[in-house]
């Protein structure tokens, strides 16, 4: 059981969440999985609200650029915890030759946006868990735990359901084509930290300092950047968050190669 | 459920809210470099001559543009080795449900009134719906103080008018101070332009805020749903309060039936006992076939149940007596409704109370009688929130947010 009662009060709300899903949709839920520390104790805390099994299918957005230390970490835990894993891949965009140097918005657009669209089609997926978080970015602050969209995946951010603590309320409107729903949003970047200690959450190596840098979030090889770090233990690296000032997607190209890119890509479905 | 406070910063339209809130979040050191680099780009961009701390929070760009915050947002700020979630909700009246969205979710409140005007009507249905979410910590925050010129007589006016406001809605302001969100002054430290004030800064008023503890302490074990282990059902589900031990025997409403704990279920393994706020599987000797989501298992007194629930409601769109297609959700419970009368109703737009009458408006608040499909077990809102709020819905929108009283 976790000592700390802040995140034994963050991991039952989630755990909450997850189970709400599930008793809405059923076969028709998906859990998202990128093998990054969030989405990583998210699938954790899928794996405590089933007692064990996952019940439902885990999918992939691979965009073939994902580092390949990423693909080692999935296909190892794919095993050990039996996973029903669904490989979403837009393959005629990579086969195409898209790739960020036609553009990062229509490269993340095409390979992440447009994959999971097809997956979704493909598999009649009806609701999908997503481990973003408020503190990750000023604009997923704006989102809701349970969050609908339209066939083209808008975010139909002027127009969110009424929420309260964890309970929503909002059934299905007219023309939603999936919910978008976030167990995790109000963890903190720390507080997932805390929780893979007091867990022992199984995580990428890319998060530990080598030679002096350590990446703060991991993506795409091509467009992440590690920062200047020396934490090389879960413990330092919990240290290190109690005083940076550095943002946690800062080596995160998408996020600052234009003004309002996060937004525009979160207005057409990205994660 | 969590150990640090949750504060709102709620009031009228342009009163400063977000401002505040970004300017305590910059002051404070509470935000990243590049979120400092951003908002002084954004600025600069579009042209303003001074900076719009709000823009930290109001991240839209038509919350930029047309500075107004659409939808609430929360935001953690660390100061002097304590922590706080700051809420940040819209002002305009057509913005309701995202502020009730953003309002549920605190502890306590500020109330924000620009110096520079009165108490208006969103100052008042505010006011109001803090005190009907059992927010009984409220400070007044005057804004702006630079307009008035840092003049003691223009946050005299209003503090009169807020000591009338708080006797007419019936809460007891946690104390007023007056403060310049876009100058920064007495945010983390006095004003030496306001010596007249002679209180503590909003910062360390906000320190000294104190959460309250529920006392309630009897088991509440909402069933969210039934899973199966192997081939046997486990019974899963929330701990809302209290505690369930291995072998305890529970009791179940509204069926009223007694189950025997077999064994308490997490990931690890089994569990000798488990507390609220946990979430664990339940299995038990044998599990009858009235246990269904919806039920709720328990120790202790016997919770409430009845088809005839007397509530207080805040209603987000028109609705009347009669209506058909109703449903009243409250925790895993979801049942169909109807509202039989209405006991008496106020306009909280002139907070004015009227009684009788037939249908409800929107932003309007009332005492209501509900008759339910089937029984309900509601709890006193203020001893237990999670199953003591409900929301009545209509064609898969909500109409009103309520408890039982
Ligand atoms: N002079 C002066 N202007 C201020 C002060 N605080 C805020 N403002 C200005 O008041 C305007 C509204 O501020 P906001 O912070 O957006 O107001 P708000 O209460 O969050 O507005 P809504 O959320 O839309 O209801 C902006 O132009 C601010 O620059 C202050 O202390 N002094």
């Amino acid at each position: 059981m976790l000592n700390d009662p802040y995140l034994a009060g963050l991991e039952a709300r989630s755990i909450y969440i997850i189970r709400e899903a599930y008793w809405r949709y059923r076969d028709k839920l998906a859990v998202l999985w990128s093998m990054g520390k969030d989405s990583t104790a998210m699938l954790h805390l899928v794996r405590k609200s089933f007692l064990g099994s996952v019940s439902i299918p885990v999918l992939h957005i691979d965009t073939t650029y994902k580092f390949p230390e990423i693909y080692r970490f999935r296909d190892r835990f794919v095993k050990k915890w039996r996973l029903d894993l669904i490989i979403a891949k837009n393959d005629e965009a990579i086969k195409s030759g898209m790739s960020p140097a036609k553009g990062r918005l229509d490269c993340c657009h095409a390979l992440k946006t447009e994959a999971l669209k097809q997956a979704i089609a493909r598999h009649g997926f009806k609701a999908l868990l997503l481990a973003i978080r408020r503190d990750e970015h000023s604009i997923r602050a704006k989102e809701r735990y349970f969050s609908p969209r339209d066939a083209d995946f808008r975010w139909n951010y002027h127009e969110q359901p009424l929420e309260m603590g964890e309970q929503s309320f909002q059934g299905r409107g007219e023309g939603q084509d999936h919910l978008r729903i976030h167990p995790m949003l109000h963890w903190r970047e720390i507080d997932i930290w805390r929780y893979i200690k007091a867990e022992k959450i199984p995580i990428n190596p890319l998060y530990f300092a080598k030679g002096g840098k350590r990446y703060r979030s991991i993506g795409c090889a091509c467009c992440c950047e590690p920062v200047e770090s020396s934490a090389n233990t879960i413990e330092k690296v919990i240290k290190e968050l109690e005083s940076t000032k550095i943002a946690e997607r800062a080596g995160r190209t998408q996020d600052k190669e234009r003004e309002y890119m996060m937004q525009k890509l979160r207005s057409l479905g990205y994660m | 459920m969590y150990n640090f406070l949750n504060i709102v910063f709620a009031g009228e339209v342009d009163s400063g809210k977000s401002t505040l809130l970004g300017r305590l979040l910059y002051d404070t050191d509470s935000v990243s470099i590049q979120a400092k680099e951003e908002l002084k780009k954004v600025c600069d961009g579009l042209g303003r001559q001074v900076m719009e701390y709000a823009y930290l929070l109001d991240s839209f760009q038509e919350e930029r543009a047309e500075e107004f915050t659409l939808d609430t947002t929360q935001a953690f700020v660390r100061a002097k080795g304590k922590e706080f979630l700051l809420i940040d909700v819209p002002g305009h009246k057509e913005l309701l449900k995202n502020m009730l969205t953003g309002a549920s979710c605190a502890d306590a409140a500020v109330l924000v009134i620009d110096a520079s005007r009165s108490v208006e009507e969103q100052t008042k249905r505010h006011l109001f719906i803090l005190k009907f979410l059992g927010i009984e910590g409220v400070l007044v925050v005057v804004n702006k103080m630079d307009l008035a010129a840092y003049k003691e007589e223009a946050f005299l006016k209003i503090k009169s008018e807020c000591d009338g406001l708080a006797k007419t809605v019936g809460i007891k302001a946690n104390g007023i101070i007056p403060v310049s969100a876009r100058e920064g002054e007495n945010l983390l430290k006095g004003s030496p332009k306001m010596a007249w004030h002679r209180g503590p800064s909003l910062l360390e008023v906000l320190g000294a805020f104190k959460s309250e503890e529920s006392a309630f302490s009897d088991l509440r074990f909402p069933v969210q749903d039934i899973y199966t282990a192997g081939k046997e059902p486990v019974v899963v589900g929330s701990i809302a309060s209290g505690s369930v031990g291995a072998s305890d025997i529970l009791r179940a409403v509204p069926s009223g039936v007694e189950l025997k704990v077999k064994a308490i279920r997490v990931l690890s393994g089994n569990r000798r006992s488990a507390s609220a706020p946990e979430a664990v599987g339940l299995l038990f000797q044998r599990l009858p076939k009235e246990i269904k989501r919806g039920e709720i298992l328990y120790k202790g007194a016997v919770p409430p149940v009845s088809s005839q629930i007397r509530a207080k409601i805040f209603c987000l769109k028109p609705f009347a007596e009669g209506d058909p297609g109703l449903i009243l959700s409250c925790s895993t419970q979801e049942v169909p409704a109807s509202l039989d009368s209405i006991v008496s109703r106020m306009d909280t737009s002139s907070l004015e109370t009227r009684y009788g009458g037939e249908c409800l408006a929107a932003c309007d608040a009332a005492e209501v009688i509900l008759r339910t499909g089937a029984p309900v077990v509601a709890e006193k809102y203020l001893s237990l929130p999670s199953l003591g709020r409900f929301i009545l819905l209509k064609d898969a929108q909500p109409v009103a947010i309520g408890f039982a009283c």
